[in-house]
């Protein structure tokens, strides 16, 4: 530990880094290089681009359930020619909005661009992270993304409409003409230059600043996550950049990169199923890159409400890297229809199916934690208990996509939209909400409302799970992804029925989301003072004040304990749990 | 280091596009587009292993504390790089003013394109490289800024061959 010692005097002994109070309002809120400002900003970001998202996600449902009706209230106003009906084209665009506007920039910055900037340094016991100015930088750039994004909405002949993965022959400007794409491929570009900013910043924050006797073992598996998925975006995000940048060649300096000869320009033969690869290739990893802190989140989490150590956390830590590892050579299941070889499918069958090993090691963990636990309802809680059971039942969706023979059936279809959403959107969004609740009292300093939270938690999960169940039923019957009217094939007329029960419960769940905007807003204001550890756990974040002063640490900590020491018999009978930064002969290691 | 990776996989990603479009096409370069003189390239290519040499006997100069030789090998080695940047420009400038369009074939996207983006690079690098060499502060900033240099030096290693012969 001598090593990180010395590196904590290096960043943390010159008075120049202990920066104190910002005194202008500009210095304070907008150009801020404090990690916790920062990640107020992202949240706020990212909020205002759930909102859209979500909306969005609303007049998708309601063209399925109710075609060629008018939206009702806003729906003349957004499309005026049409009296309201959403029509083909809104339609494309909205699903292709939604998908990429919620990935891109909604959960990735609260999960990673919130959760990681706020975690990181203070759960490892640091004054900010090692790069505060790369930190301040990335958050402007995702901030000139988003605002690009913004502006393709409005551009004439509209934004991107060729689905979040952009594939080519439909990605060219002969097909989707206009600025609308471009500006689409621009945006993500800076986006993903962001993550990779942040990416490196997380990564050296947490070899570097970690505080003495903070060792791998103690290291919260919210950090771990955080950690991993900084490696993935930091190594996969520059193959989508790469690609995207050939595709905007394409689309903008008319090179043929991704056209075959027949209908290139200039006659030459480029490659449509190049880009596929460099897209999956990143595409894969990248649903990783979402999920991984929602579980590494959700593994502490379980175990701080069950007032017991987590079952197997090496294990839980040794199995998030062999995923992470794992994930990297496995996209070619996304793409099992292009004709590759059968050697090749065989191959990508068998590592997509391995991931299913270190999966089923940290699942069993994470019951292991709950098994007789003295378990606490709170709304972290409930929220965790959200994220096993929908990740248990996306997960084993998986293997039905990952083996050829099923997959062939299913490619395509609203079982795989069901999947994704189960495994990626929901379980990384339950968590973010759990991470939410049970962060905002160190954040704002208020607790928020344990009543309401549990209303939004019911109105959330049980449609939740009508909705991407029942889309699986669909795919199962035959109905396609992406597509504006399924009932015009007498095949899938019957549908409607179980297409306008998803929508209703998608209403329901849209709605539900009011109810936590208005108790945080509410309970920001008006809400109980939180104490400085009102959960009562152990780990760095909780021994800071409340609010965290700017430099977070008086003094840096040392570390005695892992993050998860609850109910240890010597602990007698007067408490469950102990901070990691307190000294106890027996359960302790010294430094 | 992270970020050295992060950039490897760019170009790595670049190297091997252009790979596989080298490997698919019958013929390299094609019929009917004037190829790319491999003359003016080599030589570069030269200038820029010898500027990654001078740039490391810079740091090791300076390490030593001897910031004279370290001014003389390091404005050097930016000098050679300097000079391999204004090769590349002059070989596509050329190359264009013989009427070759980046639209015209694979061939030539890809010398353009790659070219571009690497050359773009190594602009960044040079600036990096000028700064350090008005204000060598401590010896960990010139040895990142020399990885960098030795980094981008080596992707134009392995695009070389690809794109020129
Ligand atoms: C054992 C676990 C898993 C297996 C075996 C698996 C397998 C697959 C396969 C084979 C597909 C391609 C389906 C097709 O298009 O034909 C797919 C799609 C997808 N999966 Fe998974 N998956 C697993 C877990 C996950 C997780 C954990 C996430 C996210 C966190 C995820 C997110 C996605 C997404 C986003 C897509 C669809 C992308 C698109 O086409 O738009 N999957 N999965
Ligand atoms: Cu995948």
């Amino acid at each position: 530990m001598s090593d990180n010692k010395s590196f904590q005097d290096l960043f943390h002994a010159h008075d120049d880094h202990l920066h104190g109070e910002p005194t202008s309002f500009i210095s304070k809120y907008i150009i801020s290089y404090d990690h916790k400002v920062i990640a107020k900003q992202f949240l706020f970001f990212g909020l205002f681009w759930a909102f859209v998202g979500a909306f969005m996600s609303v007049l998708i449902r309601w063209a399925l359930a109710f075609p060629g009706k008018a939206f009702p209230i806003v729906g003349s106003l957004l499309f005026p020619h049409t009296d309201g009906v959403i029509p083909p084209d809104a339609y494309t665009m909205l699903f292709t909005m939604h998908g990429t506007i919620m990935i891109f920039f909604a959960i990735t910055p609260i999960l990673i661009g919130t959760l990681g900037n706020f975690c990181i340094p203070l759960m490892i016991g640091a004054r900010d992270m090692l790069f505060p100015w790369l930190n301040m930088a990335s958050f402007w750039m995702t901030f000139a993304g988003g605002v690009v994004m913004f502006a393709s909405l409005f551009v004439p002949l509209g934004a991107s409409a060729v689905g979040w993965t952009s594939y080519p022959t439909l990605a060219h400007a002969q097909w989707s003409p206009g600025w609308g794409h471009s500006l689409w491929i621009i945006s993500i570009f800076l986006m993903g230059n962001a993550s990779i900013m942040g990416a490196i910043n997380y990564i050296a924050t947490i070899i570097r600043l970690r505080a003495p006797g903070l060792t791998a073992a103690k290291l919260p598996l919210t950090i771990w996550g955080l950690l991993l998925t900084a490696v993935l975006n930091a190594l996969f995000i520059p193959v989508l950049a790469a690609g995207l940048l050939l595709l905007l060649m394409d689309r903008m300096f008319g090179t043929s990169f991704y056209l075959a000869a027949a209908i290139s320009q200039n006659g030459t033969q480029g490659d449509p199923i190049l880009y596929q690869h460099l897209f999956w290739i990143f595409g894969h990893p990248e649903v990783y890159i979402i999920i991984l802190p929602a579980w590494g989140m959700v593994s502490d989490f379980l175990s701080f409400f069950s007032r017991k150590p987590a079952f197997g956390a090496k294990w839980t830590a040794g199995a998030f890297i062999s995923i992470t590892l794992l994930s990297t050579v496995v996209y070619g299941h996304h793409m099992f229809t292009t004709g590759m070889s059968p050697l090749l499918t065989g191959a990508f069958t068998t590592l997509t199916l391995l991931i299913s090993i270190p999966s089923g090691i940290f699942f069993l963990n994470w019951l292991g934690t709950l098994w007789r636990g003295n378990i606490q309802f709170t709304s972290p809680m409930l929220f965790s208990l959200g994220v096993v059971i929908t990740f248990g039942i996306g997960g084993l969706t998986g293997l039905h996509l990952g083996a050829v023979p099923t997959n062939l059936l299913l490619h395509n279809s609203y079982f795989v939209v069901g999947h994704f959403h189960l495994t990626m959107a929901v379980a990384s969004l339950l968590g973010t909400y759990a991470a939410v609740y049970f962060w905002f009292p160190k954040m704002f300093g208020k607790m928020l409302s344990e009543k309401l939270a549990k209303i939004h938690f019911w109105t959330s999960f049980l449609p939740i799970m009508v909705i991407f169940v029942g889309m699986m039923v669909a795919g199962y019957a035959g109905m396609h992804r992406r597509i504006y009217n399924p009932y015009e094939y007498t095949y899938l007329e019957h549908l409607l029925f179980l297409n306008r029960y998803i929508s209703l419960a998608a209403f329901l769940a849209f709605a539900s989301q009011f109810i936590f905007l208005f108790n945080f807003f509410y309970s920001w204001k008006k809400g109980e003072v939180a104490g400085s550890n009102p959960w009562k756990v152990g780990t760095l974040e909780w021994t800071t004040p409340t609010p965290v002063p700017v430099h977070n640490f008086d003094v840096i900590p040392e570390v005695f304990n892992g993050p998860h020491e609850f109910s240890h018999p010597k602990l007698g009978d007067s408490r469950d749990w102990i901070s990691q930064t307190e000294y106890l002969e027996g359960i302790s290691t010294p430094v | 280091m992270i970020t050295l990776a992060s950039w490897g996989m760019l170009f790595g990603t670049f190297v091997l596009s252009a790979g596989l479009a080298r490997v698919r096409a019958s013929q390299w370069p094609p019929d009917g587009i004037i190829g790319l003189d491999a003359y003016l390239p080599s030589i570069a290519t030269l200038a820029l292993i010898l500027s990654s040499v001078l740039i490391h006997k810079g740091y090791m100069r300076f390490d030593k504390e001897n910031l004279k030789e370290f001014k003389f090998y390091w404005g050097l080695g930016l000098l050679m790089g300097v000079f391999f940047l204004a090769l590349q420009s002059y070989t596509l400038i050329d190359w264009y003013s013989k009427g070759v369009r980046v639209s015209q074939h694979l061939y030539a996207s890809v010398i353009y394109v790659w070219i571009i983006i690497h050359g773009l690079h190594i602009l960044g690098a040079l600036g990096g490289l000028f700064y350090k060499f008005k204000k060598p502060k401590s010896a960990a900033s010139l040895q990142i800024w020399g990885w960098f240099w030795h980094f981008i030096d080596l992707v134009w290693l392995a695009m070389f061959p690809l794109l020129v012969f």
